[in-house]
């Protein structure tokens, strides 16, 4: 069959919906509820994909049960009652209304009907229909809706002290990548205050935002937005920087922060550390190319959202410069502007790989349905999980994800090497 | 949770089995008229079924193209309609990939906007010269479950087919419907084949899976249709057009339900061989299947015979005939000591499973919360939990004498083999 690039444009959606994204960033508020308002079917599978990412939100997500029939005659009593089941345990700190796309489209007067909901709790509706956006927008609209409801003052800032903006419980490696930037920027004196949006956060946190001096976006496509929002209406400044992978990306990261935060940072210890890597590495990847006679490593994929790929793609080419081609497909809004690399394309099959050929995906498992090659591939899931195995909690950024990231690369060529060329296949 | 609600209100969404039912299909593009986000489900959906099968049958994988395309109504075309983009979609994707024929569906989204997909199917195909095949259904609007191999099966059949009513029929050919035969079990296909190749077919067409245009117009030579509706809940509107294909074509229909036990699949040949009219075939393959299956139990299952097991039960009724799978159990020298009803069922559902076994076997019954004082085993379950006990999850339809067959043998691989949780696939 022919190909052509305009079909890009009608590619199915790799993420998740915005509804989905706006329960994840909901549910990730200690003890919030989420109503879910539209038919079982979107309401039970957007729950799987939750419950991938987090097992526990599972517990506080409902749905109104809607039914063709509710389009004509209205939802408010299937509201009110699954409103009611979700609000049973008393253990409510904000209950949120989400309203899919056909039903944002009749026009029910869902704010009306929450107006008026007796609950122990603030109660917020949001319209999420994927009409206007995917899962990035639907996260980012929620944060800023329970933004406006909690309506945060600039506080007496906290010298030196950041906000982290942009991490979904969603995205893989969340839990491992927001313990690593701790970490570095603990070492390097900097004092995280908030990070939007952590699982577990409580709203009185979350009124303590204005306190940072300094709102750092992690993954632009959901970040943005909220620090926008944040510097609008608590004239609180923002730097948009790509997450720090690669060591001397790392010092690169903290180096910047440390500009916008007009501080000096001591980074003498993380320098120390970063030496013994670069020697723990290069040991490794010696080991791989002495066992490995014939290995070329043909290429690597990329195929994530905007936030991960624009952070790795350049610091992939100055730092781990051992492969021929290097592709990426951005799922989701941005990726006009990114350096290096090609294109993936949905419609442009890239080549089969020869026996002593490898390539890296770093993707989701569907990616690596889609190039085939298993024998001759490293992965890491660097994509929402498509399968029901959550993802990896360790990370990839900072020092210890650099050493992490390479180390399982190499170790997963090596193997794959020796069982291509082993004494089994002689 | 929405899982455990007593309000709850199954709905099932068209899209998805409609893509289902063309994705396999060498020459064909699937176009869903839906918001982007839909698109993701019926994505991912697919890919966690198709790797089983494909890792078993490399050749469904080659047959696999990315042929699934998404016009992404917005919020622009939720206040303009969604027609002009429906129109560019099929228009790009005919010219760049020139399928033999086009598939489309709707969501609900496209239904509430009022899309008339149906018309802009016609005049696009009309412009081009693409068979373009509207299949009816709007997300969850429907009220009813969608059988999309169904819908497909009908719109293609109505295009490509029909239009032959004429050809010469060939005695050795049946077309088999309701099953898609690229993402069922694989022993499924393989054993519906086998059985009919009993009564001496040589050709069996599953509709519409797979099919190339040439395949479809191939299938107008059949002589019989039978209908397999692995799925209980849509059976019967298969069934009916069944009938329907039948009287088109001037062939005869030879549907008998399927069933999911040994014995009563004696009685499936015995109706089958008489409306095939080949009732002096039917004593000797009984005979000879029996046999079989008696000399299957009797070298395989030796180390099931006693054992205590018991029924998790989390499926309505409607999904899970248990008295089946008791059956069964109870052909290898099992005993059911009680029955678990697991959380996913609402009050009235775990009401009508204890209606259905009055009368048929006296046993006590719990709740999930009681799982971890109980002993068995074996708990055959129709979803895993965190237990104790070995776990079987069992699957919900066994075709032919190969069901019961694969039925036993992981139940002696985990009982036998001393596993902790085997899926019966």
């Amino acid at each position: 069959m022919n190909t052509n690039n305009n079909l890009q444009r009608w590619q199915p959606c790799r993420g998740y919906c915005q509804m989905n994204g706006a329960a994840s960033a909901i549910l990730s508020i200690k003890d919030a509820k989420v109503v879910m308002n539209c038919p079982r079917w979107c309401a039970v599978l957007a729950e799987r994909e939750l419950a991938i990412a987090v097992k526990e939100f599972e517990t506080r997500l409902y749905c109104s049960e809607v039914l063709e029939t509710d389009l004509l005659f209205g939802v408010g009593n299937k509201l009110v009652e699954a409103v009611e089941e979700a609000c049973a345990d008393g253990k409510n700190s904000l209950l949120a209304v989400l309203t899919n796309c056909s039903m944002s489209l009749i026009g029910d007067d869902i704010k009306g009907v929450c107006s008026e909901l007796q609950t122990d709790c603030p109660v917020v509706a949001i319209d999420s229909g994927g009409l206007t956006g995917e899962y990035w927008e639907g996260w980012s609209n929620a944060l800023i809706t329970i933004l406006q409801n909690i309506q945060p003052s600039r506080l007496k800032t906290l010298p030196g002290s950041v906000n982290l903006i942009g991490c979904s419980a969603c995205y893989p490696q969340w839990q491992g990548d927001l313990a690593e930037l701790r970490r570095l920027l603990a070492a390097a004196g900097v004092e995280v205050n908030v990070c939007l949006i952590e699982n577990g956060t409580t709203l009185a946190q979350l009124e303590q935002i204005g306190r940072a001096k300094l709102n750092i976006v992690l993954n632009e496509e959901i970040g943005l937005p909220v620090a926008h929002w944040l510097e609008e209406n608590l004239q609180q400044p923002y730097l948009n920087i790509p997450m720090p992978y690669g060591l001397d990306g790392s010092l690169r990261w903290l180096q910047a922060i440390g500009h916008a935060l007009q501080m000096e940072l001591d980074l003498t210890s993380l320098q120390e550390e970063i030496k013994w890597a670069k020697k723990m590495i290069f040991r490794e990847y010696s080991v791989l190319k002495s066992t490995c006679d014939n290995l070329f490593f043909k290429r690597l994929v990329i195929s994530s959202y905007y936030g991960k790929i624009n952070s790795l793609l350049p610091v992939l080419k100055k730092e781990m410069p051992v492969f021929g081609r290097l592709y990426y497909r951005v799922n989701g809004p941005g990726g006009q502007d990114i350096p290096s690399g090609e294109e993936w394309c949905y419609t442009k099959p890239l080549e089969n790989l020869q026996h002593d050929e490898y390539q890296i995906v770093l993707g989701s498992e569907r990616d690596l349905h889609e190039l085939c090659g298993f024998k001759n591939t490293a992965f890491l899931e660097f994509m929402m999980p498509a399968s029901r195995i959550s993802v990896s909690w360790e990370t990839c950024i900072g020092i210890t994800g650099w050493l992490y990231f390479t180390k399982s690369i190499i170790q997963q060529i090596l193997h794959l090497y020796k069982m291509n060329n082993g004494p089994e296949q002689k | 949770m929405i899982r455990n609600t007593e309000r709850k209100q199954i709905i099932h969404c068209n899209l998805m089995t409609v893509f289902f039912a063309a994705a396999f299909n060498p020459k064909a593009a699937v176009v869903l008229h839906v918001p982007k986000s839909c698109s993701h489900i019926v994505y991912n959906a697919f890919w966690e079924m198709a790797f089983k099968h494909m890792q078993n049958s490399p050749k469904y994988a080659a047959l696999y193209q990315e042929n699934m395309f998404v016009t992404g109504i917005s919020d622009k075309e939720a206040i303009f309609g969604g027609e002009k983009i429906l129109r560019k979609c099929l228009l790009e994707v005919i010219a760049a990939r020139q399928p033999e024929y086009v598939v489309v569906t709707a969501g609900c989204t496209a239904s509430v906007i009022g899309d008339d997909v149906e018309a802009i199917c016609k005049e696009v195909a009309k412009e081009t010269g693409t068979a373009i095949f509207y299949i009816p259904g709007s997300g969850f609007m429907d009220q009813t479950i969608t059988d999309g191999t169904l819908s497909v099966t009908k719109s293609l059949v109505k295009g490509i087919v029909f239009p032959l009513a004429e050809v010469k029929k060939n005695p050795r050919s049946i077309v088999a419907l309701g099953v898609n035969a690229h993402l069922s079990k694989e022993y499924e296909v393989a054993e519906m084949t086998r059985i009919f190749k009993l009564f001496g077919f040589e050709k069996i067409y599953y509709p519409p899976v797979g099919m190339t245009k040439a395949d479809l117009e191939s299938m107008a030579e059949a002589a019989y249709i039978t209908t397999l509706g692995l799925s209980p809940t849509m059976i019967k509107n298969t069934q009916t057009y069944a009938k329907e294909y039948a009287q088109v074509m001037g062939i005869k229909d030879v549907t008998v339900p399927l069933v999911n036990t040994a014995h009563l699949y004696y009685d499936w040949l015995r109706t089958f061989g008489k409306l095939l009219g080949k009732e002096e075939l039917v004593p000797q393959l009984i005979e000879q299947e029996e046999a079989a299956y008696r000399k299957y139990i009797a070298e395989h299952c030796g180390g099931l015979r006693g054992k205590k097991i018991l029924l998790g039960i989390g499926a309505a009724l409607r999904y899970f005939e248990p008295m089946e799978t008791v059956q069964l159990l109870q052909d290898a020298g099992m005993e059911v000591i009680g029955a678990v009803f697991l959380k996913g069922l609402t009050t009235a559902e775990r009401k009508q499973h204890e209606e259905h076994f009055q009368g048929k076997l006296q046993i006590p019954y719990w709740t999930e919360d009681q799982l971890p004082q109980l002993q068995a085993d074996a708990m055959l379950t129709t979803e895993t939990k965190e237990c104790h006990l070995p776990q079987y999850a069992i699957s919900f339809r066994r075709v032919g004498r190969a069901g019961s067959e694969n039925f036993y043998q992981g139940l002696v691989k985990l009982i036998v083999g001393q596993r902790n949780l085997l899926y019966e696939y």
